[in-house]
């Protein structure tokens, strides 16, 4: 699925009453079966991206647009994994990953077959009658992660999947994204705010920045997958995002003033 | 542990044990018509119980209040849901709910017996009334809580209204009626018995104005004290029941 932003801009009220610009003139194009990482501090809009992509929000100007047709509201097609991982915590991580299924209309004994075979592929098919509450932060994202690619979407919308996680298991998960993205080339945006896991991860990163958000920066990330992190051609790349993300800092200041 | 366990059954006997030492202290200063001692309470619940009609008071009482509490459960439940779900709906609702909730019950008897006649229907009526109220608001309030992620994710798999309603505000908003469940199983319990003195030829309420009548104090005290009793063994079957639903939904802890 490619994607189609064009001039878009969003505004929010806040708690009093004024109004902030969220996204200012936001064009972009992002091709079938991509890995795009949206990199900036917060505030700068990335979430709102994402929703408008998702279908969640709707611009107050411009358009959205997959494949050509302008997006009017969530889609099984578009998956969506959340940073708090989204997990219905009444549910095992079998019942939450047949639930996607149930929305589809997906019932029965082949349900529960495709069900399984998506928590084996994240690893987890010994953990399946286990509840969310019982999980580690990992293992509850590696649900959220079956789930979504239980319905076999042509998109997946990641809004800082990892943050919430310690180091190890971040860069565990960070390899089986790429593993599963290599394998089903699924049109991936990926919201972070940590340069190194956009380097490593990524084929495109863009870069943005707050009042008003904006895409400041558009850097292609040209590794070899999965990459070492501690080469020099990494180090070049992360040096080159760092640039950008301090210059973006400094615009914004000067935008400011 | 063990000694823990040990201490809280030692102390929960002799609480009540030391209880019924003082109210035997204070009834022997009284005449058994004005303060019947434990004696004569037992005595009287023998005499109940051995004549039948204990029983059937009991069971009437209880089948006045499981169809008034299940009246409450259907009306309340469906009624909370689209409230909680539909702001509007509340926003035009909210005033009259809030308006009728702090009438007792038991203000509406007149109306009910003019409007049900005497006998069950106008227990059961003010039993569903206390009922109603804390099951309808708390449906309200645990559907307004649910988290908005939760919708998000079943609006994201393209959920229909059902499998929403069933697979995620259903669980969702559980654990907060259930409180509302508790509280409105005690409202109804403790209505049961006004009810059922106002106007019923049975029931344990009856029992307790009947035994006025006739002045056997000894009877009014065996009634209350099977009420209570009744009370408890109620509530601890709730939240039995609520424990089971919370683990079965992996919401134990």
């Amino acid at each position: 699925m490619s994607i189609e932003l064009r001039d878009v801009s969003k505004r929010f009220r806040d708690a009093h009453g004024k109004e902030r610009v969220v996204l200012k003139d936001v064009n972009l194009a992002l091709p079938e079966e991509s890995f795009t990482c949206l990199l900036g501090p917060s505030g700068c809009g990335k979430t709102t991206l994402m929703n408008l992509v998702a279908g969640f929000d709707k611009p107050c100007a411009g358009s959205v647009a997959i494949d050509g047709v302008p997006v009017q509201g969530p889609d099984p097609s578009r998956s969506v994994i959340f940073q708090d991982y989204g997990l219905f915590p009444w549910r095992t991580a079998l019942g939450n990953v047949l639930f996607a299924l149930e929305a589809k209309g997906e019932h029965g004994k082949d349900a529960r077959a495709t069900a399984m075979h998506y928590l084996d592929l994240v690893g987890l098919g010994q953990a399946a009658h286990q509840h969310p509450q019982q999980l580690s932060g990992g293992m509850r994202q590696r649900v959220a992660l079956a789930r979504a690619l239980a319905v076999r979407p042509d998109m997946l919308l990641m809004d800082e999947p990892f943050a919430a996680l310690d180091t190890f298991t971040r860069f565990r998960l960070q390899d089986e994204l790429l593993r599963l993205w290599a394998e089903r080339r699924p049109t991936v945006i990926f919201v972070t705010h940590d340069i190194d896991e956009a380097v490593y991860l990524a084929e495109r990163v863009l870069v943005m920045a707050p009042d008003p958000g904006r895409i400041t920066h558009n850097i292609t990330i040209d590794l070899q997958r999965p990459c070492d992190r501690t080469h020099p051609l990494f180090l070049e790349a992360r040096g080159k995002i760092f640039q950008a993300l301090s210059l973006a800092q400094r615009d914004t200041a000067e935008y400011a003033i | 542990m063990k000694r823990a366990i040990a201490w809280r059954v030692g102390l929960g006997i002799l609480g009540p044990a030391l209880i019924v030492f003082l109210w035997w202290c204070v009834s022997r200063r009284y005449t058994p018509d004005q303060f019947p001692g434990p004696a004569e309470v037992v005595a009287a619940w023998r005499e109940i119980l051995a004549d039948g009609s204990l029983a059937t008071h009991v069971k009437v009482s209880l089948l006045r209040f499981f169809t008034a509490y299940l009246l409450a459960l259907v009306t309340a439940l469906p009624l909370g849901f689209s409230l909680g779900w539909w702001t509007r709906g509340l926003d035009l609702f909210d005033p009259v709910i809030q308006i009728l909730r702090p009438i007792s019950p038991i203000a509406w008897f007149p109306l009910a017996v003019l409007w049900f006649g005497v006998g069950n229907a106008p227990a059961i009526f003010i039993i569903t009334l206390s009922a109603f109220f804390p099951i309808l608001l708390s449906t309200v309030s645990a559907v307004r809580a649910i988290p908005p992620a939760y919708l998000r994710v079943a609006a994201n798999f393209g959920a229909k209204r059902l499998l929403l309603l069933r697979a995620v505000l259903l669980p969702a908003a559980f654990p907060t009626i259930v409180v509302g469940l508790r509280i409105a199983t005690g409202a109804a319990w403790i209505h049961l018995v006004a009810g059922e003195m106002l106007g019923a030829q049975s029931g344990l309420g009856f029992l307790i104005v009947d035994s006025r009548n006739f002045l056997r104090t000894d009877l009014i005290v065996a009634g209350m004290l099977t009420v209570g009793i009744l009370g408890l063994v109620i509530d601890r079957l709730v939240a039995w029941a609520e424990r089971r639903v919370r683990f079965a939904w992996g919401l134990g802890q």
